[in-house]
C-alpha cells in the first residue's frame, strides 16, 4: 500500500543532518571555551607580577609601564580584561592611570578601528571598551551608533552607558538622554544612574534641565537634583508644581518635601488639598518627618482622606509628632463610628503601643516608661474603652 | 481497519513534525535573542547597579507550607541577595509542621497584630504578622489554610513596593538574580508587567547558607532527566516566546511583577494549581482588552535554583497538577481568547499553540503511537511506519536539546566541564526511551484528576539543604 510517507522521511534526513552540525558546533564550542579558560589561567599566570605592579604602583607620579616583551593580540585582551577590573575597582588618580595605560598599550585605539566594524557585535564590544577606558574621541562614534539603535535593540544601553562614560561635555549627555527618552518610555532612573558614571560635574546641568522645555529631560533633572543635595533653592520647583504631566508634579514636589524652606503654609495647605494623592501623601509623610506640630489637625482630616497611602502616611505621621498627634489619633476613635478612618486609627495606635511596650524589654529607661504610660494613659483616656480592651493590650 | 488506522497513525506522523517544527521555529527566535541578553548581560555592571538608588524596590513574596526543612535556608539566601532595597514576606499558610516556630525562633519574630496593612485583596484570615526591627526587612505573616494563591496575595496585601516577586519555599535566588531582573525591568519600566526567572535545578549542587556554591549536575536519574528538561523549557523555549511577546507562563517558583496590574487583574486566583500561568494569562487579557502597549519579559541570566522530586510518586504528583492547571486555565480561558484577532498574537499563536501543543499532545501521541503499533500488528511488512514515527519524535527532541545546550554554552556556561554537556546530551536522548512516555500519561491522568473535580496539590517532599533527610510532607490544600 502507498502511503504518503515522503515528507516524514525528507524530514528525518534533514533533522538527522542538523543534528549531526548542532552536535559539532557544540562539541566545537565547549573545547573552544575550554581552551579561551586555559588560555586565560595561563596569561594570569604570565603576568601575575605585572598585575601586582599595577595595582602597587597607581599612586605613584610616574606613568604606569606596559607590559614588557612581546605581547600577543590574544593577550592584550585578556590584560585588558583585567585593567577594567581594576579601573571598576580604583578611581580618581588610579584609575586615571590605568586609562593612560590602556592608551599606551593601543587598546583605546585598537577599540576605536572595531567601532567601525562591519560587525554588530564587534561594535558593541568595542563600545563597551572604549566606555570603561573613558575614551572622549570615541563620543561622537558612539553618538552615531546609539542613533542607528532601535527601541528593542539590547545594545542601546551599551551604547548609551559608554556615552556617559566618554562624555567630553553636558552637550553629549544631553544627546544621549534625549535619544534614550524617545526611544524608551519612563527610563530616567536608568538614565540617571548611567550618568553618574560621567567624568563630567553633573550638578550643574541637572539644574538646567529642571528649566529645560522638554518634560522628558525635566524628569531626569528632577531625578538628578534629588541625588545631589542642593544647598541653593531651586525657584523652578515650584513652577514645575503646575506642571500638565503629573510624573513632573510628584517628583518635583518630592524634592520639595525634602527641604523646609520650599514649604510655606500656603504650599503646604496646597499639597494637603492637591488633585493628585501621591502629592498628599509626600505632604503629610514629609509633615512627620519635618516635626511640623502645627498641622496636627491636618494631619487629623488626611486620616480620612480617600486614598489608602494617605490615610497611613496621616496616622503615621502623626505618631511621629509627640503627645499632641498621638492625642489627635485617639481624638479619632472618640469622634468617628466604624470607617476607614478610624481603622486606620486604630491599627496605627495599637501598632504604636505594642512598639513601646516592646521597648519595655529588660531595663527600660525613664523615658521609654514614660512614653509608653502616657500613650497608654492617652488611649485610655480618649477613646473610653472598656478595661478589658487596655488590659488585653496590656496582657 | 488497517487504513484507518494508518491514517490517524499518519496524522500522527505529521502533528509530530508540526509541533516539533514550531518548538524548532520558536527556538529560533531564541538564538535571535542570544546575543543581545549575553552582551546586555556581561556589560551591565551588576555590582554597582545593586548599589544604585535608582533600582525599584522590591517586595519578595514567600508562601510556605510545610517548609521547615527548607525554610531557613531559603530566608538566609533571600536577606543576603544583592539588591539596594527589598522586604522579604514569608507567608505562613496554616503549616502544620513547624514552619512557623522555626522562622520565630532563628529570626526572633515578634507578633504586631495591629500591622496595617492595605486590603487589595480578599484573602483567608490572618492571624498574626511577625517582625523584628533587627531585621528590618523581613515580615511573616502567619494565616489559615488557603493554598499558594492566596499566600501570595495577602503577601501583596502587606507588600510596600510598586514591584512584587514570587519566589518558592524550597528555591535559591542567585546573589545577582534580582538585580539582573530588575536591569530588565529599569530598561523598560512602562511596557514591562512580568518577568521570570530562569529556573535550574539544585540537586547535587553543593550548597552553603543559601548559596550555591558549586554547580553539578545531579546524580540521580530524575532530577538529572528534569534538569535536561528545564534547560530546554526555558533556555530553548522561553527566550524565544519572550522575544515575540508570547510567554503564557513565568514560573511560580521566580518571577517579579508589577502590583498595580496583578492587583488590577484580581490577584492571583485561588483554588486550583496553575496559578503561574493564570496570572499571565490574566495579565496578557487585561492588557489587550485594555489596548495598553506591555511585555512579559524572560530574563534567563536571573537564575533560581530548585529541588526536584526524585522519585516517581512526587515527580507524578506534580506533573498531574501541572496538567490540571494548564487544562483548567485553558478552558477558563481558551473559549474567549483562541483565535480573536482582539487578543493579538497571544489569542492567535500562543493559547492555539498551548492547546493544540500542550494540552492535547497526550492524547494524539499516545492514540497515533497505539494507531502505528495495531497497524505494525496487522501488517509487519509496513513497520517502517512506526520506525520513521518514532525516529521523528527522538530526533526533533535530540534537536531541540542540542539547541538549549549550545544557548546554554554561548551565553551561560553554567556547567563548566566537558563530560557535563556529554552527560546532558545523554540523558537528552534517554528521554524518549520511557520517561517522556510516562510524562505524557502523567498529564493525562492529571485532565482525569480535572474532570474529577480533584484540586488537591498532592504529595510534596522537601529534602533540607543541610542534610539528605527526606520528610514526606502532606499536600498544599486549598
Amino acid at each position: 500500500m502507498q502511503t504518503p510517507l515522503a515528507t516524514a522521511i525528507v524530514f528525518v534526513y534533514a533533522l538527522s543532518g542538523i543534528t549531526v552540525l548542532g552536535l559539532l558546533a557544540l562539541f566545537a564550542l565547549k573545547l573552544r571555551n575550554l581552551s579561551a579558560e586555559k588560555q586565560a589561567r595561563m596569561c594570569e599566570e604570565k603576568y601575575r607580577d605585572y598585575f601586582v605592579y599595577l595595582q602597587a604602583y597607581g599612586e605613584e607620579e610616574e606613568r604606569l609601564k606596559v607590559p614588557y616583551g612581546e605581547v600577543t593580540q590574544k593577550e592584550k585582551q585578556l590584560i585588558q580584561k583585567k585593567l577594567f577590573e581594576l579601573m571598576e575597582r580604583f578611581t580618581g588618580v588610579h584609575r586615571q592611570k590605568l586609562i593612560q595605560l590602556c592608551e599606551d598599550m593601543g587598546l583605546v585605539a585598537h577599540d576605536l578601528e572595531r567601532l567601525r566594524s562591519g560587525w554588530k557585535w564587534t561594535r558593541v564590544d568595542a563600545a563597551y571598551n572604549l566606555g570603561v577606558m573613558r575614551s572622549g574621541q570615541a563620543a561622537p562614534d558612539l553618538l552615531v551608533l546609539l542613533q542607528k539603535s532601535g527601541a528593542n535593540d539590547p545594545s542601546l544601553f551599551i551604547f548609551a552607558r559608554a556615552i556617559a562614560k566618554c562624555a567630553r561635555d553636558a552637550e553629549d549627555l544631553r544627546q544621549m538622554a534625549e535619544y534614550v527618552v524617545r526611544m524608551k518610555k519612563n527610563v530616567h532612573q536608568l538614565i540617571v544612574d548611567m550618568i553618574s558614571d560621567s567624568q563630567l560635574d553633573t550638578t550643574s546641568f541637572y539644574t538646567e534641565w529642571i528649566r529645560d522645555k522638554n518634560p522628558e529631560l525635566v524628569k531626569i533633572g528632577l531625578i538628578g537634583f534629588a541625588v545631589h543635595a542642593q544647598l541653593e533653592l531651586e525657584p523652578g520647583l515650584s513652577r514645575l508644581v503646575l506642571s500638565a504631566d503629573k510624573e513632573v508634579r510628584i517628583k518635583a514636589v518630592k524634592l520639595m518635601c525634602r527641604d523646609i524652606r520650599y514649604l510655606n503654609d500656603q504650599t503646604i495647605k496646597d499639597f494637603l488639598n492637591h488633585k493628585d494623592w501621591e502629592i498628599r501623601a509626600l505632604i503629610v509623610k514629609a509633615i512627620g518627618a519635618m516635626q511640623l506640630a502645627d498641622y496636627v489637625p491636618a494631619l487629623k482630616k488626611a486620616v480620612g482622606d480617600a486614598n489608602w497611602w494617605v490615610r497611613h502616611h496621616s496616622a503615621r505621621s502623626l505618631t511621629q509628632l509627640q503627645a499632641k498627634g498621638f492625642s489627635a489619633l485617639c481624638d479619632i476613635l472618640r469622634e468617628e463610628g466604624s470607617n476607614p478612618k478610624s481603622e486606620m486609627a486604630q491599627q496605627i495606635i495599637q501598632e504604636e503601643l505594642e512598639k513601646a511596650e516592646r521597648s519595655l524589654g529588660g531595663e527600660p529607661s525613664t523615658e521609654k516608661l514614660l512614653d509608653y504610660n502616657e500613650k497608654l494613659h492617652l488611649y485610655r483616656k480618649s477613646c473610653k474603652k472598656t478595661i478589658s480592651t487596655v488590659q488585653a493590650m496590656e496582657g | 481497519m488497517r487504513e484507518f488506522l494508518l491514517y490517524y497513525g499518519m496524522f500522527a506522523i505529521y502533528y509530530v513534525m508540526a509541533i516539533n517544527s514550531l518548538y524548532f521555529i520558536i527556538m529560533l527566535f531564541s538564538f535571535k535573542s542570544i546575543m543581545g541578553i549575553l552582551k546586555s548581560s556581561i556589560y551591565s555592571r551588576f555590582q554597582a547597579l545593586s548599589g544604585s538608588e535608582h533600582v525599584p524596590p522590591i517586595s519578595i513574596l514567600v508562601p510556605a507550607y510545610n517548609e521547615e526543612l527548607t525554610i531557613i535556608e531559603n530566608v538566609r539566601s533571600l536577606l543576603a541577595l544583592n539588591y539596594p532595597r527589598y522586604e522579604v514576606i514569608v507567608v505562613n499558610d496554616g503549616s502544620k509542621d513547624d514552619t512557623l516556630q522555626v522562622l520565630i525562633q532563628e529570626f526572633s519574630l515578634t507578633i504586631s497584630k495591629h500591622l496595617p496593612v492595605q486590603p487589595l485583596l480578599h484573602t483567608s484570615q490572618v492571624r498574626g504578622i511577625y517582625h523584628n526591627p533587627d531585621f528590618p526587612n523581613l515580615y511573616l505573616i502567619d494565616k489559615e489554610n488557603g493554598g499558594k494563591a492566596d499566600s501570595l496575595n495577602a503577601g501583596i496585601n502587606l507588600s510596600h513596593y510598586p514591584l512584587i516577586a514570587s519566589i518558592d519555599a524550597d528555591s535559591l535566588l542567585e546573589k545577582d538574580a534580582l538585580i539582573r531582573i530588575a536591569k530588565v525591568y529599569m530598561e523598560n519600566p512602562e511596557e514591562t508587567v512580568a518577568i521570570g526567572g530562569d529556573i535550574r535545578i539544585a540537586n547535587g549542587c553543593k550548597i552553603e547558607n543559601g548559596v550555591v556554591k558549586e554547580i553539578r549536575l545531579p546524580d540521580k536519574f530524575l532530577p538529572m532527566m528534569q534538569s535536561v528538561e528545564y534547560l530546554k523549557a526555558f533556555l530553548g523555549g522561553r527566550i524565544g516566546w519572550s522575544a515575540i511577546n508570547g510567554l503564557i507562563i513565568v514560573s511560580g517558583a521566580f518571577g517579579v511583577f508589577r502590583k498595580d496590574y496583578v492587583v488590577k487583574v484580581g490577584g492571583y486566583r485561588e483554588g486550583y494549581p496553575g496559578e503561574d500561568m493564570n496570572i499571565i494569562i490574566k495579565l496578557h487579557k487585561y492588557m489587550l482588552e485594555n489596548k495598553l502597549p506591555y511585555r512579559v519579559a524572560f530574563c534567563p541570566d536571573a537564575v533560581c535554583w530548585t529541588q526536584a522530586p526524585d522519585s516517581l510518586k512526587i515527580l507524578g504528583s506534580q506533573r498531574r497538577r501541572w496538567g490540571r492547571g494548564n487544562l483548567k486555565n485553558m478552558i477558563e480561558y481558551g473559549k474567549h481568547m483562541v483565535l480573536r484577532p482582539k487578543y493579538k498574537l497571544f489569542g492567535m499563536l500562543t493559547l492555539p499553540f498551548n492547546i493544540l501543543f500542550e494540552t492535547l499532545n497526550p492524547y494524539f501521541r499516545i492514540t497515533g503511537l497505539l494507531a502505528l503499533i495495531g497497524y505494525t500488528l496487522l501488517d509487519m511488512t509496513n513497520s517502517h511506519v512506526l520506525l520513521i514515527y518514532g525516529l521523528l519524535n527522538v530526533l526533533y527532541g535530540v534537536l531541540l536539546g542540542i539547541g538549549s545546550l549550545l544557548l546554554e554554552e554561548i551565553a551561560f556556561r553554567r556547567y563548566p566541564r566537558f563530560q557535563d554537556i556529554v552527560k546532558m546530551l545523554f540523558y537528552t536522548i534517554l528521554m524518549f526511551f520511557g520517561y517522556r512516555q510516562i510524562g505524557v500519561i502523567w498529564r493525562f491522568l492529571g485532565h482525569i484528576e480535572y474532570l474529577r473535580n480533584n484540586n488537591s496539590w498532592g504529595t510534596m517532599t522537601r529534602t533540607s539543604w543541610q542534610s539528605k533527610s527526606n520528610k514526606n510532607i502532606s499536600s498544599l490544600e486549598a
